[in-house]
């Protein structure tokens, strides 16, 4: 009880004030990590409020004060629960191909379970957008999707609009480029079509030409990039797949000392099979995270900010009765 | 008159109307004299003049101009002056705050003035009325706080032996740190408010309800510092000097948080575009 009673002192909130503050200086100055800056402030404020509610009789006096500080404790537990079942990954998909499982990037909560295996959905290109005034743009995505019946709908998601399925949110990024489809007939085996992402275009095509490397199935590596004859600069109104259909290139494939250039529709021979460039597509950056605490938090603060509104309201009203009395 | 020859009128005469009430609110302070209507009357045109140019500019360039370094000094202009104006009128007795706090707005009306006026693009994501709701709860928050900030004030003067004879007339410390208290619990509130619409948007708009950003960074300090105050003054039953001091302190804090990030961080909020 004496242990309870020590840890209830308000001197150890005011503690708390300057580690939860010092953990988000740490996180700003240092880069440190959330969650590991914040632990040691949201641990000590949880036997703080704990210990409070349990031994100070003014919280069974003031239910606001009570309901606040329950809510309080509430938002930490949920904190704690959604750092462990998040999910944040990017991937890239080109113009009608669909989502593999295959990220760029991902991190996870320990507890995050395998629900982005079931995910399904398909890039069916993207329109931009440009305002009158300023580089800000906004991007529309078609996505394709399927539900656990196999209906599919199509939605247009974007940069701040996503798709939300079994509770992944997924947008569109930033990233985005020039995909060149091409079909593989390998000597022996069965033709196939594959594309390149090439690495992102900067805005208005400028700067360096978009090229990467590619493993043909089965055979060779290349290296391929686009030439493109004259990308005009985005001008205000709107933009389909980066102009890949419209705009006039050609692509340079590269194998050992070999430079090719080739055409849309143009076969080229290399060692192993025949590489013939079908056309340029687009692919697009894609955004998911997943946080299943998101509407149970919504709740708690509703709870939390009402109770605060309940208590500081009671005060407010009450002094200026007392006012108005004087 | 075209839209822009009334924002430009509506926006300087507001300007010089600021300036003059700043200059009467200290003269009255320091000569003891009690225009009152006249700087609230002043204080009010000034402000609605503001409001006009403002909408003005708003239809203008099409959006809630609060995209610039300008537009947001000037919406934060706006807000701090409407706090003034409000607090005036509510609290009667203690009219004096607004010398205080008032030589703050013209510091942040000069600085309003070095950036270019330049029309610029809001961000495709803040095509949102959650954009409206927070800076609404923000701009609420700094403005009880502001009128906290200009009592707490009073107090710190009268401690320091500056101007006690000019503050005789006006309530005890105690009842001006109760007023300020009142404030800052308005101003927890609101913060609140703006903090979790902020959220909602960011949760809504980029799936992360929070980023840690340099911006919300600081505005989690600058509720912390809300709530420092609060608890210690209710905890430790500090004297009117400890919690101005405490303000004063929670004001800074805010002041850097809206003023000074802008200067840190490229962006109004990294996730933001």
């Amino acid at each position: 009880m004496k242990l309870l009673a020590a840890l209830a002192s308000p001197r150890w909130t005011v503690g708390v004030f300057v580690l939860l503050a010092a953990g988000a200086l740490g996180v700003l100055e240092f880069e440190l990590s959330a969650t590991l800056a914040m632990a040691p402030a949201f641990t000590l404020l949880t036997a703080n409020l704990a210990a409070s509610i349990a031994t100070n009789a003014r919280f069974r006096r003031d239910l606001p004060l009570l309901v606040f500080h329950l809510a309080l404790l509430m938002l930490i537990a949920l904190f704690s629960i959604g750092r462990l079942t998040y999910f944040e990954g990017t991937t890239t998909l080109t113009d009608g191909t669909e989502f593999d499982n295959d990220l760029l990037s991902e991190e996870r909560g320990a507890w995050h379970g395998d629900g982005l295996s079931t995910l399904r959905f398909r890039n069916e290109g993207f329109t931009e957008k440009f305002p009158e005034r300023g580089n800000l743009h906004a991007t529309y995505n078609r996505v394709r999707w399927w539900d656990d019946a196999g209906n599919s709908y199509v939605a247009e998601i974007g940069d701040d609009i996503p798709l939300v399925l079994d509770g992944y949110r997924i947008y569109t990024s930033w990233r985005r480029g020039f995909s060149p489809l091409f079909l593989w007939e390998p000597d022996a085996g069965e033709a196939e079509y594959g594309t390149v992402q090439l690495q992102e275009m900067a805005s208005g095509g400028s700067g360096f030409a978009p090229a990467s490397d590619w493993q043909l199935p089965g055979g060779p590596t290349i290296w391929v990039m686009l030439d493109l004859d004259n990308l005009p600069a985005p001008e205000r109104g709107r933009r389909d797949a980066l102009g890949a259909e419209s705009v006039r290139h050609h692509l340079i494939v590269r194998l050992d000392n070999e430079r090719r250039e080739v055409l849309p529709g143009e076969t080229i021979e290399v060692e192993g099979g025949r590489l013939t460039y079908a056309g340029l597509r687009s692919w697009m950056g894609y955004r998911i995270v997943y946080d299943p605490t998101i509407d149970w938090l919504n709740a708690t603060v509703i709870v939390a900010v009402g109770s605060l509104l309940w208590f500081y309201g009671r005060l407010l009203r009450r002094r200026a009765a007392t006012e108005d009395a004087e | 008159m075209t839209l822009t020859e009334l924002e430009l009128n509506a926006f300087w005469t507001a300007l010089v109307g600021y300036s003059i009430a700043t200059a009467l609110a200290m003269w009255a302070l320091v000569f003891r004299r009690k225009p009152e209507r006249t700087l609230l009357f002043l204080m009010s045109t000034a402000l609605l003049l503001h409001t006009i140019a403002i909408g003005a500019r708003w239809v203008r360039v099409g959006h809630m101009p609060v995209a610039s370094m300008f537009e947001l000094l000037s919406a934060n202009v706006w807000g701090l002056m409407a706090a003034v104006v409000i607090g005036y009128w509510l609290l009667p007795r203690m009219r004096a705050f607004a010398a205080v706090v008032l030589p703050v707005v013209i510091m942040v009306m000069a600085w309003m003035l070095l950036p270019p006026m330049e029309v610029t693009a809001l961000p495709p994501t803040y095509d949102t009325i959650w954009l409206y709701v927070h800076i609404a709860f923000i701009k609420l928050f700094l403005g009880a706080a502001f009128v906290a900030l200009g009592l707490a004030g009073i107090i710190l003067l009268r401690a320091a032996n500056l101007g006690r004879d000019r503050f005789a007339g006006l309530p005890a410390d105690s009842a001006l740190d109760e007023t300020a208290y009142r404030c800052m619990a308005l101003a927890l509130i609101f913060d609140t408010l703006g903090i979790v619409a902020g959220s909602i948007w960011a949760h809504d708009a980029w799936g992360r309800y929070w980023s840690w950003d340099p911006l919300e960074i600081w505005s989690l300090l600058t509720w912390l510092a809300i709530g420092l105050t609060l608890h210690v003054r209710a905890s430790f039953r500090t004297p009117p000097v400890i919690n101005s001091l405490l303000i004063l302190g929670t004001f800074v804090i805010a002041f850097f948080t809206f003023f000074g990030i802008p200067f840190v961080s490229t962006a109004l909020h990294k996730g933001a575009i």
